[in-house]
């Protein structure tokens, strides 16, 4: 198998860069998920890995090999499509032995194989088909099936779910995950959906203008995001942003949001002693947010405020309450019995030792 | 009441699509009409006996059926050299245009290279220029070539066609991008892409222009008149003059003989009268 280093790797359209200088290193057997909104040069850069676009500036390494000039097909990868791009004129069968035909196998072997990768996606009764006789769903197996056939050193995926109904993606979510784990083969993934990439990545990258935000874990990314743009990508609803005043009173510090103020743990006070009376942006997640009616947490002092509730978002197993300081709106996600009232005023907890502060120029996290 | 009001209001509407419908008939049917008359006055014109051409009032029906006419016009001149030497020149020109046209446009289309869509332009703007502008330079060519009254003359001139390269070019554009993708990762070159993915995808698109090439060629007198001599290199087209003369003109042969010309044409026009209607529409142009 294989592992997949950019170095330094830019990618210019005329006078626009779409991709700038990424430094990434994509393990052995790693299911590596690129992810971000549309434009950010997450398909750009699969594209470029896939030998589909050339490199601008920068280095694409295979294992130890360089393959910035090296055709697509001497790569050794194979990649599925969000429009599957299945050949329309070939049966499945056909699809799925094209490229061992061309690469010169025996006809024997390429049987072998077609079965083989038939049978592991459950495409017996399909392989005379043409792909115009099958579902959605079927068509993205053939997909895969004509991407594993190869037996590939990596795979590379663009966005292939995106055309499935919710009940589908979810389904082929964790069959993609299981067939990863069967094959033991590095996988790129490209997707646009936040949950895509937590739910099926060893490795997250976020993109954004062509340039990687944070690549790390989905639970590093989760709990300790590089900087607001993953805050607020990552995870659903958003985390909430806060623009506060830093401020020091009686040797403590506190954050100053005009209507109300909320005192900072330990651990944020030494970093935030920098930027006393400067501005910065708290952040902080909707489960992290609670009613004190129901906290059960005890040390509540210098964290509580009073909000009202705008909306309530009943979803069944919990409730999203949006509220409003007057100043600012932000959503709390609390438990399904809770009895707030639109346009009731409550008092909130905010739990900081969950919370985070980004400095409101770089964005990037403070503590 | 309102029931009675609506039941009336849509028995109004059926009668009024009734009568555009008829309208729509009565004008085609005339039209249908002016353009089939030709066509059946050279069928009993070719049946007729010599004298009895031009007799007036008109006669649609022959009196007596002459089918002699026929094997007269068959044997009069060499009708089989020039139905071989029509069918051999039109299937090579089709051949020859819808493959330099499909290279053509797939280069147009799909690869990328510096001034690709300016030369595009500049190839469409041929077709603005009339033949009989180039005609001449062609034929002082073809001497200098010493291919006069040869197939060659006949052949490669005409092999190959802006306009096929624009319909077929508007065709390929069509072709989904992932397609040409997928094709590359799973090992295919550049021609690849254009024989495994792009040509068979295309087989309608192709089709259309190998039926309009082959009628256009069969039907095509100017140039086969200019660049032939001999009777032997001579087209059924070219051939057909052989019944006019200067001054007297044997209309019962020379119509027998239009009517052996029409047939192979007729058939072609029967079975792939999808593929006309089709380029038409595909390509906004008339062949």
């Amino acid at each position: 198998m294989a592992y997949v280093i950019l170095k330094n790797v830019c990618k210019n359209f005329d006078k626009t860069q779409v991709v700038k200088n990424i430094n990434l290193e994509i393990k052995d057997k790693e299911f590596c998920v690129l992810v971000g909104p549309s434009g950010c040069g997450k398909t750009t850069t699969l594209r470029m890995i896939a030998g589909l676009e050339d490199v601008s500036e920068g280095e694409i390494y295979i294992d130890d090999v360089l393959v910035n000039d090296i055709a697509p097909k001497d790569r050794d990868i194979a990649m599925v499509f969000q429009s599957y791009a299945l050949y329309p004129h070939k049966s499945v069968w056909e699809n799925m032995a094209f490229a061992l035909k061309l690469k010169g196998y025996p006809k024997n072997d390429i049987m072998e194989m077609v079965k083989e990768s038939a049978e592991m996606l459950g495409l017996n009764e399909l392989l005379n088909r043409l792909p115009k006789q099958l579902s959605g769903g079927q068509k993205q197996r053939v997909a895969l099936g004509r991407a594993i056939v190869r037996k590939p050193k990596v795979f590379l995926f663009d966005e292939p779910l995106s055309n499935l109904d919710a009940k589908l993606r979810v389904q082929m979510r964790a069959e993609l995950k299981k067939l990863h784990q069967r094959l033991q083969s590095t996988i790129i993934y490209v997707t646009h959906d936040q949950i895509e990439a937590m739910t099926m990545g060893d490795k997250i990258v976020i993109m954004k203008d062509g340039v990687i935000h944070q690549a790390d874990d989905p639970v590093t990314v989760y709990f300790n995001p590089a900087d607001k743009f993953v805050a607020g990508f990552v995870g659903s609803p958003p985390t909430n942003f806060i623009e506060c005043l830093v401020v020091k009173k009686d040797d403590k510090i506190y954050l100053d949001e005009g209507t109300f103020v909320v005192r900072v743990n330990d651990k944020m006070r030494i970093r935030l002693e920098e930027y006393i009376n400067k501005k910065v942006t708290l952040g902080i997640r909707s489960e992290n947010i609670y009613d004190r009616f129901y906290y059960s947490g005890t040390k509540t002092e210098g964290k509580t405020l009073m909000a009202t509730v705008e909306v309530v978002e009943p979803l069944g197993s919990e409730k999203y309450l949006y509220l409003t300081t007057g100043k600012n709106t932000f959503v709390a996600r609390v438990d399904a019995f809770n009895k707030a009232q639109v346009n009731q005023d409550i008092e909130i907890v905010f739990d900081m030792d969950k919370a985070h502060v980004f400095d409101i120029d770089t964005e990037k996290t403070i503590v | 009441m309102e029931k009675i009001t609506k039941e009336e209001s849509r028995r109004i509407k059926k009668r009024i699509e009734i009568l555009k419908k008829s309208i729509t008939y009565i004008i085609l049917s005339l039209v249908s009409i002016i353009m089939i008359l030709p066509f059946l006055w050279m069928i009993s014109t070719s049946l007729k006996e010599a004298g009895a051409v031009f007799t007036y009032p008109p006669k649609w029906i022959p009196h007596p059926v002459v089918f002699k006419n026929y094997l007269e016009a068959w044997n009069a001149v060499p009708f089989g050299r020039f139905f071989i030497n029509s069918i051999f020149v039109a299937f090579c020109v089709t051949i020859g245009q819808v493959t330099t046209s499909s290279l053509a446009a797939y280069a147009f289309a799909r690869l990328e290279f510096p001034g690709r869509d300016k030369l595009f332009f500049l190839y469409l703007a041929t077709m603005m220029i009339p033949g009989q502008i180039t005609m001449i330079p062609i034929f002082i060519l073809l001497k200098h070539l010493n291919w006069i009254d040869t197939y060659k003359a006949l052949i490669l001139p005409m092999a190959f066609s802006a306009y096929g390269t624009f319909m077929l070019r508007q065709f390929f554009m069509t072709i989904p991008k992932d397609l040409e993708d997928a094709a590359v990762m799973d090992g295919c070159s550049k021609f690849g892409v254009y024989w495994q993915v792009i040509l068979p995808l295309s087989k309608p698109a192709l089709a259309t222009l190998a039926t309009f090439t082959f009628l256009g060629n069969w039907n095509n007198f100017m140039w086969p008149l200019i660049v032939t001599d001999s009777m032997k290199m001579k087209t059924l087209p070219v051939g057909l003059t052989s019944f006019q003369g200067l001054y007297t003109t044997d209309w019962t042969l020379l119509m027998a003989a239009s009517v052996i010309v029409l047939m192979p044409i007729l058939i072609v026009y029967i079975f792939n009268q999808r593929f006309f209607t089709k380029g038409i529409v595909m390509s906004g142009l008339k062949g």
